[in-house]
């Protein structure tokens, strides 16, 4: 009997342990390889952040975006990974490319238009822009 | 007369070619900051901080979205954003101040320069009044811009739980670097 409890016990904390390694290390959202919550223009996007800011963010933020937009400028930011930016009617679209899919982004020509699946961000009242990160470039 | 007329139309041209220079900017701000605790370091980055510089008075405005901050370990950044800068209710942190020792002619030309800055820092909705040295390197019409300061957290009203006091610095390293290009809007 007292062996039994004390067996139950390592499993216990083994189990508590293995579980907290686990969470400990638990890998980031796969953007990539998820599927977009939304499907939508920057445009309509952005017009959406400008006419109600807390609601576009709680309906927005934190999820997977893919939406359309004409491209303004490709960046080089300064540890080497890239930023696009999407410009519309209304707005700017700051897109962080996903550093970890090394695509092709010499390819990618200025006012062309591209889809673009992202985690969204949030909305930047310095610059008007909106931000999203772990862009992928959808065909 | 005609000269006269000539001359002052090109004057006014370069009032307005200098009018049109005065602001530099970037949206790739790269922002980034350090934790040393016993236990572990932590780092983020975030390349998406925004950061408008006025090259007349030396005035700076720089914004970054929390939940644009990337950290090594997925838990790490989930416990940043949900328990201590609480990002769904405070979703930006900015700075607004300037250049003390601005001179304003030191931007006409290329050069490197120490700077000290003062403005005021909110982070998790609490702003205080901050002071940073960094510095200013002018190279043909871009600005490279670099500055680290510490930050102790419990300034800025987060807290930090006894159970992690091993793992999270009270004084975090934060550092900015950033490329401004001019602003043409």
């Amino acid at each position: 009997m007292k062996r039994g409890l004390i067996f139950a016990g390592i499993i216990l904390a083994l189990s508590i342990l293995i579980f907290g390694l686990y969470q400990y290390n638990k890998p980031h959202r796969d953007i990539a390889s998820s599927a977009a919550d939304y499907r939508l223009s920057a445009d309509e996007l952005f017009l959406e952040f400008e006419k109600n800011r807390a609601t576009a963010s709680s309906r927005y933020v934190d999820k997977v975006i893919t939406f359309s937009g004409i491209i303004s400028t490709v960046q080089q930011n300064q540890t080497g990974g890239y930023n696009i930016l999407l410009k519309g009617r209304q707005g700017s679209v700051n897109c962080e490319i996903d550093p970890t899919l090394n695509l092709n982004i010499e390819n990618l020509l200025e006012n062309t238009l591209v889809n673009v699946k992202g985690l969204c961000v949030g909305y930047d009242d310095l610059l008007q822009e909106l931000q999203f990160k772990k862009c992928n470039i959808m065909p | 007369m005609k000269n006269l007329t000539l001359t002052l139309v090109f004057s006014l041209s370069v009032v307005q070619l200098s009018y049109s220079q005065d602001k530099y900017f970037t949206r790739t701000g790269h922002i980034s900051f350090f934790s040393e605790a016993a236990l572990e370091n932590i780092e983020a980055h975030n390349h998406q901080g925004t950061c408008i510089l006025n090259s007349e008075n030396g005035e700076i405005a720089l914004s970054v979205l929390m939940k644009g901050f990337e950290f090594e370990k997925a838990l790490m950044q989930e416990h940043f954003n949900e328990n201590y800068v609480e990002s769904h209710k405070y979703p930006k942190s900015t700075f607004k101040g300037k250049i003390v020792n601005f001179d304003r002619e030191s931007m006409r030309g290329n050069g490197k320069y120490h700077v000290s800055v003062e403005g005021e820092l909110t982070i998790h909705g609490k702003t205080n009044t901050v002071t940073s040295e960094g510095t200013l390197e002018i190279s043909d019409g871009t600005i490279t811009a670099q500055t680290s300061f510490p930050v102790t957290v419990k300034d800025y009203n987060i807290k930090i739980p006894k159970t992690v006091v091993n793992n999270i610095a009270e004084v975090v390293e934060v550092s900015v670097e950033l490329e401004l290009k001019p602003y043409n809007k």
